[in-house]
């Protein structure tokens, strides 16, 4: 079964060798350091936010990579996302995480919209996105400067209703809310 | 298996990947076939849109037989 899992302290330094392998920071915006300190700086200051919220996903008890909805807006309804698996057994299940995070936020946070930034080359979760539903809705060109170089930047977004569209073949991605998830999604 | 087989080479050739000849039960998606993220995506839509079935309901599934398990409703 896949559990979201609230981010807590006892699992940055996994999340942290997660986030510091080539597989995963390639198509990050930043590159870090393997800092546990600045890690735990980094936790300290995400978690008083109220627009953000990091999960780490499990299946069937292993801890695989790590999940967030980032600038949350309930006045607006919508909020942006991001994830990673880390774990490399298991980078083939990157798609079928998706769904139960938008189950979650179209009909447990009732909100409207999801967007996403994809650092260009990243094909794959381009085409799964599209897979859910998703629009592109343009290109910040040269956006980000790494590795010496500029990269640009693909915006998507998934309105509910397009998900509405979607959903029924996903209906079973649920996340249990009545289990150890129920503190992490409340 | 001939509906699956089909499935999991239209997916692999979409993907420009050589198609292959026969499914076991113990043949592994991700070892065997080389599925990756997507691939595994597009499989869950089409055997939902096909068989009425999400594999993924009950945890994550490794291998073709436990494909075929699931929509056979074992």
């Amino acid at each position: 079964m896949i559990d979201f899992i609230k981010l807590k302290e006892e699992h940055l330094e996994q999340v942290l060798k997660w986030r510091t392998k080539e597989n995963v920071t390639k198509f990050m915006f930043t590159d870090i350091e393997y800092n546990l300190i600045n890690q735990k700086k980094w936790f300290e200051k995400v978690s008083k936010r109220p627009t953000e919220k990091y999960w780490v996903i499990a299946i069937k008890g292993n801890l695989i990579g790590l999940l967030s909805l980032n600038n949350l807006d309930f006045a607006n309804k919508r909020t942006s996302w991001g994830f990673y698996i880390g774990d490399d057994n298991y980078r083939m299940y990157g798609g079928i995480i998706p769904p139960y995070l938008y189950n979650y936020v179209f009909y447990h946070l009732n909100l409207n919209k999801i967007t996403v930034e994809i650092m260009e080359g990243n094909h794959s979760v381009t085409k799964i996105h599209k897979l859910h539903g998703y629009r592109e809705v343009g290109i910040f060109k040269n956006h980000i400067f790494k590795n010496n170089q500029f990269h640009d930047v693909y915006l998507m977004e998934l309105l509910k209703v397009d998900w509405d569209k979607k959903s029924s073949k996903y209906k079973k991605s649920v996340i249990d809310l009545n289990n150890k998830s129920k503190e992490a999604l409340s | 298996m001939n509906k699956l087989l089909n499935i999991i080479n239209q997916i692999l050739e979409e993907a420009g990947n050589s198609p292959v000849n026969s499914l076991e039960n113990s043949t592994r998606l991700r070892d065997d076939l080389n599925l990756d993220s997507l691939m595994l995506a597009e499989l869950t839509v089409i055997i939902e849109n096909e068989f009425g079935v999400d594999i993924f309901e009950d945890g994550i599934v490794e291998t073709i037989g436990e494909v075929v398990s699931k929509i056979e409703g074992k």
